[in-house]
């Protein structure tokens, strides 16, 4: 079904209208969610806030930009609500950190077809939840800079900017920590 | 991309099985507590609504009174001047100077007695 098509169902009060946005944007908001708050029972809470708030906030929805890069907004918007209302994002970031001192290192050498997963997610943590999401949204969701500037309320030169810095310290420590496993 | 960092062997999660039913559960439960809101509101403006035309009712009875009792003094008062004045010239002691007159001449003659 086209996309104005649901929206305009969606703003209509259609159930089974949410019921296709679910299935096919559910999955990446959830991944993002979790990108961001690194819990899964918090991401899926996420989730369903989101879903359960579409209804109302879909009637001011202009179509200007698109569905998903809307709801990536809603999720970035959300996370960081609850991560500034729990005062836990500094606290997230210490404990991963400590976790990545004591782990064990994959022996592989080559940069980054051979990385452990584990070692990426401990390389991503060195990063704020926001930059985090930013660097997901970009190389995991394959969205563009301009789609990343609507969702952040950021120039595109800040964005690529903050992606640059972002992937120097992922890399950084993805190196780092193979080369002395 | 080169630069890109490789997410692929990350973990990509999936929502829980009933994720999408309790979504729909909220979204009953808000829908139900949005018409209990209405009919609460309907309720309340039923209530004041009644309050205004019972007190505006209230206000207009003491109103309606207090304007017919008006009318009676104000009906009586032009009763008795509207008499007066027709009987003004009618009598030869309709002045007021002339009675006065009289009633001190009389006065006086009774205390000369």
């Amino acid at each position: 079904m086209d996309e104005k098509v649901i929206i305009k169902k969606i703003q209509q009060g259609n159930r089974d209208a949410l019921g296709l946005l679910w299935k096919s944007h559910s999955t990446n908001v959830l991944n993002l969610a979790f990108r961001m708050l690194k819990n899964r029972d918090e991401a899926e809470d996420i989730l369903m806030d989101i879903f359960v708030s579409v209804p109302g906030k879909i009637q001011n929805f202009r179509g200007e930009s698109a569905l998903n890069t809307w709801l990536y907004r809603l999720t970035v918007n959300e996370c960081l609500m609850r991560l500034r209302s729990k005062k836990r994002h500094a606290e997230l970031e210490e404990e991963h950190i400590e976790l990545v001192t004591v782990s064990a290192i994959g022996s592989k050498h080559e940069e980054q077809l051979d990385y452990d997963p584990e070692l990426l997610e401990f390389g991503l943590s060195k990063l704020s939840a926001e930059t985090r999401s930013m660097l997901w949204l970009k190389d995991a969701e394959d969205l563009g800079i301009k789609d990343l500037s609507e969702i952040y309320n950021m120039p595109e030169g800040t964005i690529k900017a903050r992606l640059s810095r972002a992937r120097t310290v992922v890399k950084n420590y993805l190196q780092e920590n193979t080369n002395y496993a | 991309m080169r630069d890109q960092i490789d997410f692929s062997r990350l973990e990509r999660i999936k929502p829980r099985e009933n994720s999408w039913e309790t979504v729909c559960a909220r979204l009953d439960s808000s829908k139900q507590k949005k018409f209990l809101k209405f009919v609460q509101a309907r309720t309340m403006y039923a209530l004041a609504a009644s309050l205004i035309v019972v007190s505006f009712l209230a206000v207009f009875t003491v109103f309606n009174r207090m304007d017919s009792e008006t009318l009676l003094i104000t009906n009586a008062a032009s009763d008795e001047l509207v008499s007066w004045y027709n009987d003004l010239g009618e009598t030869s002691d309709d002045e007021l100077e002339n009675l006065d007159t009289y009633q001190s001449i009389s006065y006086l003659l009774q205390e000369t007695k």
